[in-house]
């Protein structure tokens, strides 16, 4: 459909608007705020499809025109199919109100329905759609403010059949149920991300089977355990009667070796007499070997002592001379000791003149650097004063300034060669010689004289007068006031004055050279601020707190060398210098350390005196303590030695014990015992101990017995409750395994269903997104990979970037004006693909309104591209008739081939 | 003369663990059921005693519920029951045997063997009891009998559990009993058990004096050996010895005098009917007609039914499985292997359910999925066919 033409009376706040003629293309219905923009839309949207001329809907209420004028009657011209219609509608319930649909032909109009409802009826099928909301309308036509594409749930049923006739179809009703009775089926295993979920009938089968599995498991333990008890038992029933005979043999042997040890027990008493006899022998020969022994040990002790004595006391002599001799040489090592530090002491009293001479050598040199300072700062400060008030009586055009003059003579000579190109000249010759009185444009009438030899030429822009004495006043002018000329003038005028008036500032004529000199001024101003401010830096540096700090400091100087002379006034006369000074000290510290050298020398040496002296006294006191040592034990071995008694006594007493023993280990001889004899006892013990290994070991088997037939009972009913719990884990193995193909095929199926779903929007509406997508980087949106398109014709994503992992973003998450742009294009481009052989109308009202400048100038260009349609695209794209309606015409200037409506002249408002 | 009633392996708590709890009840129950059977048979064939040649009992570790039930089960017989100890049910200490009311004296009719020597039970009449200590062993359980002196005068009845060594390859341990136990132990009838399938041997006369009697009521799916059910003997093989006929049976026995050939006469007392069948299907007929026959079939709560379906079907056909289902769900068990059971939608109803969108290209690769040699991918794809025509179908209605 294209709109061809629109007649409005009465309609808001419209009292007439006629437009007539509409082409095709670009349309740009441009006002200012409250023309009536929104309302032509409107009358535009009603008379269409929403409004019945006997309407009594709330919303038409405010269509009424407040003047109460009326009745609102709109007419819309409009070309589908190759015939043109107009429809009109006078809005009213009363008689005056109609509806009526007339085709063109010829050069007339011919009613086709007269009745209102037919009218309206054959109209919304023509156009295929019963509201202004629906259909196509509801893709193209945008009222004022809507950015956003339309909920691809509320997509009107007839513009996604139109699309799918032309780009295919992508899910069905039937799909759509499919997937929502999956999707319903498939929440009970898994979530919206796949995951299974924790409440998932497998995770519970999973954690029932754990349950039963342990629950088997234990009872096969149990089971296990019973059997190993009877294999248990079989050992212990096999092993005792072994064990049991076993027992009798060992009671058997202890009852006969208990006779035998009745038999031996006289002779083992009479062996054992004998026994302590020679026992008693041995220990009498024993201790009179041992007196023997003690007498001589004893007597060598004594001897030993002695000697140890009369040594220890030859080394308390030697250790007495070495203390005398040491403590003669500490003395004399602390005499030479006292001797060096009064030197030292006597050498440092020199210091202090030395000190004075370097504080002296020290104001000198402070005095001579601060009146060096001064003087210097006292000559900068001269200079600076200089230099302001040269700077000050010399006044000089800044840069910007310069160049505002320059620019300001420029554009002059551009004007007035604009004046001169364009202006008409009068030109004047006489036979004789007369006067004229000319007045040029607004000129001051003047007098001038012309002679018949020369021509007389006269430049002027608009009128002349010409007054001649004989004849009158001629006037010439321009049919139409050339007003680009007359501002051109103005223009020139205002410059030169602008110009006079700045170079009076600078006590300048405006003569040719006067530029020159300003900028010559320019310069030299320039150089006279760089020296100033290296004069300023200079004495800033100087003297930051000023030059009273400098004079303040001279005093203080010379008040401290004044105290110094008056406490040493042999050095008043003495001129400092560094070199005597340094040599002063070279040797004073020379001295000092020389003296400091031979003091610590001698410290060391008295030092170590002392030590050697220490350590002799030391020396003498142990080799005195030895001594006594010695002596002391010298006389309690003499002591026990004569204790011991006598030699021959002892030799006596040893050969009367060897002859006893002698004679006792006879007898012991005699009453010796068999080797039975002597271990009966041991034999007895065994074979008591065997006896009672077994019997223990019996017993042991009888209650292990018992033990085990009381496990053995307690595993009644075992057999049954083990096969339960078998069957309870197979029944429930079972049931996961049903239950886990019942998920995993849920899955598949949802799986792949996404998957060929994606496929299928994919396939039908890439050619739509590559074509969003291009124009998306024309519009210099260059981060989008690839627009998403949903099931239902409608983009859901943007992916970005080139990564795999880029996540889509939804178009809500971006900015307000590339929203509005995306959604633009995406209608264009769908509106394109259902335009097919005959346009269609796009309506734009106050679009791009986010849109920064540079967008805005590459939207115009993909709308230009999207009116004029291209047949070889994929899917073609058919032509569009795009009205825009906008309050800011100048945004729209780049629309080559559009046509600009001023609606501010067109539509007459209601009073 | 004499005549008694032999059986053996009645297995009482049967281990199941291959069908729910409640079914797995019913089908021990049904074990008593058939010994009522042997009861009533006792009594209205007038034989003069039965004999229960081991393994009354499915372990020696059964409960006491079922210990005392089986005891006043027996107890409750018109004539005297003698039994022995089988491998599943041996004679240990602490074992059923040893608690009450096993262990208490003088039962009525009831007899526990507890050992191997010879029980005189009318005159004339001899029983040689072999009862087991083990749930192995190496030695012939009826080598003892070699000692007994033998009369001429009485009829000489051996009873034992074990293996006879009628063919090669038996466990050394399953207590092997002499091929030709009887001739050479002068018995008129060797009572045996322990193998389920009815057998009897001739002597080397040709004279038949050694049988096992078969199970009184079956373990299993007949003529598998699988484990299906839950249950397994206590031997170190699976013996062909140890199928089910598929119904249970115990053996009157009627000896004339000593030396006279026994009579054997097999009796049926089995509770329920185990199943195993597998059918072929390939259209909705087939379909029907397996679904008719299995619904008309009689005694449907006393059957236990595996049925195997095989082929492949279309979609409308598959979802008559379903229906099959219910049917098998009357039978006491009525299990259903589709396992390979294969679906091939037809191309009507591929554009009937699936359409041209969306789920016609999910169906496409679904059914390229099916035909996917790893055999978990195929499984998967063939259930997700199934429940995409399922939710199709239920999105359309």
């Amino acid at each position: 459909m294209i709109l061809r033409g629109i007649h409005v009376e009465h309609w808001c706040c419209i009292a007439s608007l006629h437009l007539q003629d509409l082409p095709e293309g670009i349309i740009v219905l441009h006002g200012p705020n409250r023309t009536g923009k929104s309302s032509l839309v409107k009358a535009l949207r009603g008379c269409l499809f929403d409004f019945d001329h006997d309407t009594t809907r709330a919303d038409f209420r405010s269509c009424l025109p407040s003047s109460g004028a009326g009745p609102p009657l709109v007419c819309v011209e409009f070309e589908t199919q190759g015939e043109v219609y107009r429809l009109s509608k006078a809005f009213s319930k009363r008689s005056d109100g109609y509806s009526k649909l007339e085709r063109k032909s010829g050069g007339g109009w011919s009613v086709m329905e007269g009745s209102p409802k037919e009218a309206t009826r054959r109209v919304r099928e023509l156009l295929g759609a019963d509201r202004s909301d629906q259909g196509l309308n509801q893709l193209l036509w945008l009222d004022q403010g809507v950015m956003t594409l339309p909920d691809a749930r509320k997509l009107d049923g007839s513009l996604e059949k139109q699309l799918a006739n032309v780009l295919g179809v992508m899910v069905t009703a039937s799909d759509l149920g499919f997937k929502q009775a999956l999707d319903k089926r498939y929440s009970r295993w898994f979530g919206v991300r796949g995951e299974h979920r924790p409440t998932s009938p497998v995770t519970e089968l999973q954690t029932e089977r754990q349950e039963r599995l342990k629950k088997l498991a234990e009872l096969q333990t149990k089971f296990r355990d019973v059997e190993q008890t009877i294999r248990d038992l079989d050992d212990c029933q096999n092993a005792l009667p072994q064990a049991q005979a076993d027992l009798a043999a060992a009671r058997q042997e202890l009852a006969r070796l208990q006779q035998e040890q009745e038999r031996s027990q006289e002779r083992r008493k009479q062996y054992e007499c004998a026994q302590r006899d020679c026992q008693a022998a041995e220990q009498q020969a024993t201790a009179a070997r041992q007196g023997l022994d003690d007498w001589q040990a004893a007597k060598g002790r004594w001897q030993a002592a002695e000697s140890a004595t009369a040594q220890a006391n030859a080394v308390r002599e030697a250790a007495l001379r070495d203390r005398d001799r040491l403590a003669a040489e500490r003395a004399a090592g602390e005499q030479a000791l006292q001797a060096a530090r009064r030197t030292e002491e006597e050498h440092r009293l020199a210091r202090d003149e030395l000190d004075d001479r370097k504080e002296l050598l020290r104001l000198a040199r402070q005095i001579g650097r601060v009146e060096t300072d001064l003087e210097r700062a006292r000559q900068l400060q001269d200079a600076v004063a200089a230099l302001q008030q040269q700077l000050h009586e010399q006044p000089a055009p800044d840069r910007q300034s310069l160049e505002a003059l320059r620019g300001n003579r420029q554009a002059a000579e551009k004007l007035r060669a604009q004046l001169q190109a364009e202006a008409l000249t009068l030109s004047l010759a006489c036979k004789d010689s007369t006067g004229v009185k000319l007045r040029l444009d607004q000129a001051v009438p003047e007098s001038v004289n012309l002679t018949p030899a020369e021509q007389a030429h006269w430049s002027f822009r608009q009128r002349v007068e010409v007054e001649l004495a004989e004849l009158g006043v001629i006037r010439v002018a321009r049919s139409h006031e050339h007003v680009d000329l007359e501002r051109a003038a103005q223009r020139l005028a205002k410059l030169d004055c602008e110009y006079r008036d700045t170079l009076r500032v600078f006590g300048e004529q405006p003569d040719d050279d006067c530029l020159n000199r300003l900028t010559e001024r320019r310069v030299r101003h320039e150089a006279d601020l760089s020296k100033l401010e290296a004069a300023q830096r200079e004495l800033q540096q100087l003297a930051p707190h000023g030059l009273a700090l400098f004079e303040q400091e001279l005093r203080k100087a010379t008040g401290q060398r004044q105290t110094v002379v008056s406490r040493r006034p042999d050095l008043a006369s003495w001129r400092p210098a560094e070199e005597e000074v340094a040599g002063l000290e070279h040797a004073f510290q020379a001295r000092a350390a020389d003296l400091q050298k031979a003091r610590v020398a001698l410290e060391q040496s008295v030092k170590r005196a002392a030590l050697a002296q220490d350590k002799a006294d030391q020396c003498y006191r142990a080799a005195s303590e030895n001594a006594v040592v010695a002596c002391t034990a010298a006389k309690y071995a003499r002591e026990e030695f004569e204790r011991q008694g006598e030699e021959s006594s002892l030799q006596t007493a040893l050969a009367q014990g060897e002859e006893a023993l002698a004679a006792a280990c006879r007898r012991l001889q005699e009453a010796e015992l068999t080797e039975e004899e002597k271990n009966i006892d041991q034999r007895c013990r065994d074979a008591e101990n065997a006896a009672k290994v077994r019997g223990d070991r019996c017993v042991a088997l009888q209650t292990e017995l018992e033990r085990f037939r009381g496990r053995l009972e307690g595993s009644e009913g075992l057999h049954p409750r083990l096969a339960d719990a078998e069957a309870a884990v197979l029944e429930i193995q079972e049931a996961i395994v049903r239950e886990e193909l019942e998920a995993a095929a849920h899955k598949r199926l949802h799986d792949l269903f996404e998957e060929c779903r994606d496929s299928q929007v994919q396939k039908v509406m890439g050619p739509i997104a590559e074509r969003v997508l291009s124009w998306t980087r024309a519009l210099g949106l260059d981060d989008y990979r690839e627009v998403r398109f949903g099931d239902r014709f409608l983009p859901e994503s943007l992916i970005a970037g080139t990564g795999a992992t880029d996540r889509p973003r939804t178009l809500e998450e971006e900015s307000y004006g590339t929203v509005e742009q995306l959604a633009i294009l995406v209608r264009l481009a769908l509106g394109g693909v259902l335009a097919g052989k005959e346009p269609v109308t796009a309506i734009l009202d106050d679009p791009l309104a986010h849109a920064d400048a540079a967008k805005h100038r590459r939207m115009l260009d993909v709308i230009r591209l999207a009116a004029e349609g291209n047949p070889s695209w994929s899917p073609p794209a058919g032509r569009l008739q795009i009205l825009i309606f906008t309050c800011h015409p100048e945004r729209f200037d780049h629309l080559p081939g559009a046509r600009q409506i001023d609606l501010s002249k067109l539509i007459s408002r209601e009073a | 003369m004499v005549s008694f009633l032999h059986t053996a392996d009645l297995h009482l708590g049967l281990r199941l663990t291959r069908f729910p709890p409640e079914v797995a009840k019913k089908i021990r129950e049904a074990r008593f059921q058939a010994l009522e059977r042997i009861r009533d048979l006792a009594r209205t064939r007038q034989v003069d005693f039965v004999l229960v040649a081991g393994d009354l009992f499915d372990d020696h570790a059964v409960d006491s519920d079922m210990a005392r039930r089986a005891f006043d089960m027996l107890e409750s017989f018109a004539v005297p029951v003698f039994l022995i100890s089988g491998n599943h049910d041996p004679l240990l200490p602490g074992s059923v045997w040893d608690r009450p009311p096993w262990n208490q004296p003088a039962p009525t009719r009831v007899r526990l063997l507890r050992e191997p020597k010879p029980v005189t039970l009318q005159p004339g009449v001899t029983l040689l009891p072999c009862p087991v200590f083990r749930k192995t062993s190496l030695q012939d359980p009826t080598a003892w009998i070699t000692g007994v002196p033998c009369e001429d005068s009485a009829i000489r009845i051996g009873m034992a559990h074990g293996s006879l060594k009628a063919r090669d390859h038996l466990p050394a341990d399953d207590h092997l009993i002499a091929r030709q136990a009887a001739h050479e132990l002068k018995l008129d009838y060797l009572a045996l058990g322990h193998w389920h399938s009815r057998r009897s041997y001739p002597d080397p006369a040709g004279v038949e004096r050694t049988a096992y009697c078969g199970v009184h009521e079956p373990m299993r799916f007949p003529g598998t050996a699988d484990n299906r059910t839950g249950w397994m003997p206590y031997s170190s093989l699976q013996l062909q010895e140890f199928l089910d006929a598929g119904k249970g049976e115990i053996l009157q026995v009627t000896i004339e005098r000593p030396g006279a050939p026994p009579a054997l006469d097999a009796l049926e007392v089995g509770h329920l009917t185990w199943e195993d069948r597998a059918i072929t299907v390939s259209t909705e007929q087939d379909m029907a007609r397996v679904i008719d026959e299995t619904a008309t079939t009689t005694g449907a709560e006393r059957r236990i039914l595996r049925l195997k379906l095989t082929g492949v079907l279309d979609a409308r056909a598959l979802r008559r499985v379903e229906h099959l289902r219910e049917v098998l769900d009357r039978y006491l068990v009525g299990e259903l292997d589709t396992t390979e059971l294969h679906v091939l939608p037809s191309d009507d109803e591929v554009r009937e359910i699936a359409g041209q969108g969306v789920l016609r290209r999910v169906l496409d690769r679904l059914r390229a999925e099916a035909t996917d040699r790893v055999p978990a991918s195929a499984c998967v794809a063939e259930r997700s066919i199934l429940l995409l025509y399922q939710l199709a179908r239920e999105g359309g209605e």
